[in-house]
C-alpha cells in the first residue's frame, strides 16, 4: 500500500457553467508505483487532460467542484493551498507540455528560464544555475549547450525545444513526470527520440511517469500499464501486453481498430451507432 | 426571443455596475425621446420670458429653480440631454462608417493602401480632439450645431480606422479567410462580409463607450460658446451661462453639469459592461 | 491532369536564402488519390500553397488541363480547385452560420439559383453526414469532427473537380478521423474527384493513396505507386520515415524495413 507513488480515489470533478452542470470526471480511479511508467488515454473531451491540472492543484475557479482524493505519498493533494502546491510544482512533480515552444516564456532565455526551475531545489546564483543547467544539457548528449542556454525559444527547432523542455523537467529529479501528448506536435522520427530521452532520464532517477495521450503507437512505445479512459469514465485498466493483444472494452477495441493499418488492407468501416460506451461497464485484466 | 433570458444578458448582469449603467442610459433615453410629454413646461425651450419667475431656486413647481430670464431649468435639461444624444449619433454615424472602411481597407488590401491611409490616420490621431475640432469650427463660418458635429466626427474617426485596422491584421491569417479567398471572394466581400462580422463585438463596446465621451465633448466645445446657439437648450451652454453666477445660483450650473456627469457615466458603465461581456479590448 | 513542372520557390529570411522547392516534377491524372508526404519543413506545404495560389513559384509552371495555372486565376479555375485545410478550428467564420458558410461558393460560382440555395445545402450536409439542423449553428457550438465535415460540404459546392486536403485529419481524434477518411474516400468515388493529399502521417498514406512522393528539405526524395513506395522503399529517408511509424499490431512490426 505504501508502495504507490501515486493514489487516485473516486475523483469527481464537474464544472458549473451557464447552460447547466457539465461532469468531467466521473469517479475516477488511478494508481502508479514509484518508477512505473503508465498512459492515461483518450480522446479529446475525455477529461485526460484536466486530471493532470487537478494533480498539479490548477484547477481552482469558483465554477470548480471537486470530490474524491488524490493521494502522493499518502498525502491527499486535491485541495492543498497555492502555497503549498508551489513547494511540490517542480521538485516533487513535474510537467511537460505538448507543444514546447508554447511552453517556455518568448522572452526569457533558455538560461533564465532554467534558472527559475533550479530555484525551485534551493536558492543559487545564476553562475550556479548556469554550470547545472550546462552540465544537465550535456548528460543528454546535447551539443553545444552553452549556445542554446543563450538562445530564446524561437530560435530552437521543436525536437530540441522538446528535449531541453523535459531536461528541465528532470533537472530536480521528480517523484513524478507528468507529460501531456509530449510527442504529438513533434514530427514522427523525433517523437522517438523525445520518448527515448524520457525513458533514459525516468529509469535514472527512478521517476513514475504519467503519460497522457491519445496515440495508441505512443502508449505501446513507452507505458507499461495502461488506463482507457471515455468521458470521464475508466473503461480499462491492464498491462501493455493485455490491452493490445486482448482489448477487453469496446471503446478500447473501436480505438485499436480505427488506426490504419501498415498492410493496407484499407480503411476500418464504422458502425454508425456506436453503443454508449460509458455505460458498458470496465474491463479490468 | 426573451433578451433578459440569453446567456449574454447574464453574462453582463454579472456586474451590478453594468446593470446600473444600462438602467441610466435608458432612463436618459427615454427622457429625451418624451421630452415634451413629461416635461412641466415645453414651452420653456423656445423663446419664451418670465422675468417674475427669474432666478428661482429649486421649489416644487420648478425642480431645478429657473434661469435668469425665468425659464424652468428642468425642463431645459430634460431637452438639453436631447442635443446631447443627437450629438452623440450624428457624429458616430459619420465617424465610424469613415473609420470602419479606412481601417478594412488598410488592414486587408496591405502595401500602398495601407500605407497611405494609415499615415493619413496617424496624421488626424496626433492632433487633440478638442483642438482639432475647434480648429475645424474656426475654419466654417460661424458656430452651430451642425458644424460642431462635423468637427466632432473629424476629430473621431481615426480611433475606429485604428480599432479596426488592428482586428483586422489579426484575423487576416485565419483560415476562414485564406478559404475565401482560394474560392474566389471578391476583396469587398472578405472585407465587409467575413472580418467586419467578427469587428462587431469591439465596436459596439467602442461606440457605446464613445457616446458618453462625444457628449462630453461637445458639452466643452458648448462651455466654449460653440456648438448649440440660444435659445436651444444644452448642457454645456447652460453650463457656462451659469457659470459667472456662482455660488449665489448655484442651480444654474450644477444641474446641467449633474445631468452631463449621469449621462457620461451611464455610457462608461455600459460600456464597460460589455467589455467585459464580450471580452474584447479595446 | 494536373502537371508540375521544375517548379522552384525561395524564401529571403533575414539576407538567408532558403530553398524552400527545388525541381519538382510531378504528374497527377484523373482520379488520383496523389499523396504528398513529408516532415515540417519538408516543402510540401508549399507545393500545396503554389497550387492553391497563395504563394508564386519563382521557377517552372503548373498546367492544370492543360492550360497555365498562375497565382491570379480565373473564377473557373477556382471553382474546379478546392481547399479543405487542416485546422479544423479555425477554418469556419466564427460570426456566420454553417448555411452562410456553405452557400457562399453556391453564390460565387452561381451554382443553383438564389431560391434554390437551402435545398442544396441541405444536400451537402447530407453528403457529408450532418442534419440538415445544422444549417442555422454557429461553428461554437460544433465538435472538431462536425466543423471538417462542414468544410468538406464548402468544398464540395462548387462542384469541383480535384481537392486539396492539406492534413485534413490531422486534428482529430483517431475515431473521429477514421470516420472523416472513410467519408472522404467515399465522396471521392460518387463524384469521380482527385484528390491530393498532403501528410506526414503515413498510415493514412498506406490506405487511401494510390500514388504518393516523399519530399525531403524541399526536393522530393522518391515517388511512385503507393505499395511499391512502401513494401519497397528506395531511398534510406523513406526507410527510416516507415520505421519511425508508431503501429500498434505486432504483426505491422514485420512490415517495416529493417
Amino acid at each position: 500500500m505504501y508502495n504507490k507513488l501515486l493514489k487516485i480515489e473516486d475523483l469527481e470533478l464537474s464544472f458549473k457553467m451557464y447552460e447547466g452542470i457539465s461532469y468531467v470526471l466521473k469517479k475516477i480511479n488511478l494508481d502508479l508505483n514509484k518508477g512505473e511508467k503508465v498512459a492515461l488515454v483518450g480522446e479529446s473531451g475525455s477529461g485526460k487532460s484536466v486530471t493532470t491540472k487537478l494533480i498539479l492543484g490548477l484547477l481552482n475557479q469558483k465554477n470548480v467542484t471537486k470530490k474524491g482524493k488524490i493521494l502522493f505519498n499518502d498525502k491527499n493533494i486535491l485541495n492543498l493551498s497555492q502555497n503549498e502546491f508551489k513547494k511540490i510544482r517542480g521538485n516533487n512533480i513535474s510537467i511537460i507540455f505538448q507543444d514546447p515552444i508554447a511552453a517556455l516564456n518568448p522572452v526569457f532565455k533558455i538560461k533564465d528560464q532554467f534558472y527559475e526551475v533550479n530555484l525551485n531545489h534551493k536558492r543559487m546564483s545564476k553562475k550556479d544555475s548556469f554550470i547545472r543547467a550546462c552540465n544537465a544539457l550535456e548528460k543528454v548528449s546535447i551539443r553545444d549547450p552553452e549556445r542554446i542556454l543563450e538562445s530564446y525559444p524561437f530560435q530552437l527547432s521543436g525536437g530540441l525545444a522538446q528535449r531541453v523542455v523535459i531536461t528541465m523537467a528532470m533537472i530536480n529529479k521528480p517523484e513524478l513526470l507528468l507529460a501531456d501528448e509530449p510527442s504529438t506536435a513533434l514530427d514522427v522520427t523525433i517523437q522517438n527520440q523525445a520518448l527515448d530521452l524520457m525513458d533514459d532520464l525516468t529509469k535514472e532517477t527512478n521517476t513514475a511517469v504519467l503519460l497522457i495521450t491519445h496515440n495508441m503507437g505512443v502508449v505501446r512505445k513507452f507505458a507499461e500499464k495502461v488506463y482507457v479512459i471515455y468521458r470521464g469514465v475508466i473503461v480499462e485498466e491492464g498491462t501493455k501486453k493485455q490491452l493490445f493483444n486482448n482489448p477487453g472494452h469496446p471503446y478500447t477495441k473501436a480505438l485499436l481498430e480505427s488506426i490504419p493499418k501498415l498492410s493496407g488492407d484499407g480503411l476500418p468501416t464504422h458502425n454508425d451507432n456506436p453503443p454508449d460506451y460509458a455505460s458498458i461497464p470496465k474491463f479490468t485484466h | 426571443m426573451n433578451i433578459f433570458k440569453t446567456k449574454y444578458f447574464y453574462k453582463y448582469s454579472r456586474n451590478p455596475l453594468s446593470v446600473i449603467g444600462l438602467v441610466i442610459v435608458t432612463t436618459v433615453i427615454l427622457l429625451a425621446l418624451f421630452a415634451p410629454y413629461i416635461t412641466p413646461f415645453p414651452e420653456h425651450v423656445g423663446p419664451f420670458t418670465d422675468f417674475y419667475n427669474k432666478s428661482k431656486p429649486p421649489s416644487w413647481e420648478y425642480i431645478f429653480g429657473t434661469d435668469k430670464i425665468g425659464r424652468d431649468i428642468f425642463t431645459r435639461v430634460i431637452f438639453g440631454y436631447r442635443i446631447s444624444l443627437t450629438l452623440g449619433v450624428v457624429v458616430l454615424s459619420i465617424a465610424v462608417p469613415i473609420g470602419v472602411a479606412m481601417g478594412l481597407c488598410a488592414g486587408y488590401i496591405g502595401r500602398k493602401t495601407e500605407l497611405i491611409l494609415m499615415r493619413i490616420t496617424d496624421i488626424f490621431l496626433a492632433i487633440p480632439a478638442l483642438v482639432l475640432a475647434l480648429s475645424i469650427i474656426g475654419l466654417l463660418d460661424r458656430p452651430n450645431l451642425f458644424y460642431t458635429m462635423i468637427a466632432v466626427s473629424m476629430a473621431w474617426w481615426p480611433w475606429y480606422t485604428r480599432l479596426v485596422y488592428n482586428i483586422t491584421r489579426s484575423i487576416k491569417t485565419e483560415g476562414y479567410i485564406a478559404a475565401a479567398e482560394i474560392m474566389g471572394a471578391s476583396k469587398l466581400h472578405i472585407m465587409f462580409r467575413e472580418i467586419l462580422p467578427n469587428c462587431l463585438p469591439s465596436l459596439l463596446t467602442k461606440i457605446t463607450l464613445d457616446l458618453g465621451f462625444v457628449i462630453l465633448v461637445g458639452s466643452s466645445l458648448s462651455f466654449l460658446g460653440l456648438g448649440a446657439q440660444p435659445p436651444t437648450p444644452d448642457l454645456g451652454t447652460m453650463v457656462a451661462k451659469g457659470a459667472s453666477f456662482l455660488p449665489d445660483t448655484w442651480w444654474f450650473s450644477l444641474f446641467p453639469g449633474f445631468a452631463i456627469l449621469i449621462v457620461v457615466l451611464g455610457f462608461n458603465l455600459v460600456g464597460d459592461g460589455l467589455k467585459d461581456m464580450f471580452d474584447v479590448d479595446v | 491532369m494536373i502537371e508540375i513542372k521544375n517548379i522552384a520557390k525561395r524564401f529571403i529570411i533575414k539576407n538567408i536564402v532558403v530553398e524552400a522547392l527545388q525541381d519538382i516534377n510531378l504528374i497527377i491524372e484523373e482520379k488520383d488519390c496523389f499523396a504528398i508526404v513529408g516532415e515540417s519543413g519538408s516543402g510540401k506545404t508549399t507545393l500545396a500553397n503554389i497550387m492553391l495560389g497563395i504563394y508564386q513559384q519563382d521557377e517552372g509552371d503548373i498546367l492544370f488541363e492543360k492550360k497555365q495555372l498562375h497565382r491570379k486565376r480565373s473564377l473557373y479555375q477556382r471553382k474546379l480547385i478546392q481547399y479543405v485545410q487542416q485546422n479544423p478550428m479555425s477554418t469556419l467564420n466564427p460570426k456566420k452560420t454553417i448555411l452562410k458558410t456553405i452557400s457562399l461558393p453556391l453564390k460565387i460560382h452561381n451554382i443553383v439559383n438564389k431560391n434554390q440555395i437551402n435545398e442544396r445545402v441541405k444536400k451537402l450536409l447530407s453528403y457529408v453526414g450532418l442534419d440538415p439542423e445544422f444549417m442555422v449553428r454557429y461553428p461554437d457550438t460544433l465538435s472538431g469532427g462536425q466543423k471538417q465535415r462542414v468544410a468538406i460540404a464548402r468544398a464540395l459546392a462548387s462542384e469541383p473537380r480535384v481537392l486539396i486536403l492539406d492534413e485534413p485529419t490531422s486534428a482529430l481524434d483517431v475515431i473521429v478521423q477514421s470516420k472523416v477518411l472513410n467519408l472522404l474516400l467515399k465522396i471521392k468515388e460518387e463524384f469521380n474527384l482527385t484528390y491530393i493529399f498532403i501528410t506526414h502521417d503515413l498510415s493514412v498514406v498506406r490506405n487511401i493513396a494510390n500514388k504518393v512522393i516523399v519530399m525531403n528539405k524541399g526536393k522530393i526524395e522518391e515517388s511512385g505507386n503507393t505499395k511499391d513506395v512502401f513494401l519497397n522503399p528506395k531511398s534510406n529517408y523513406t526507410k527510416e520515415l516507415i520505421k519511425a511509424i508508431p503501429t500498434v499490431l505486432e504483426k505491422e512490426d514485420a512490415l517495416k524495413p529493417k
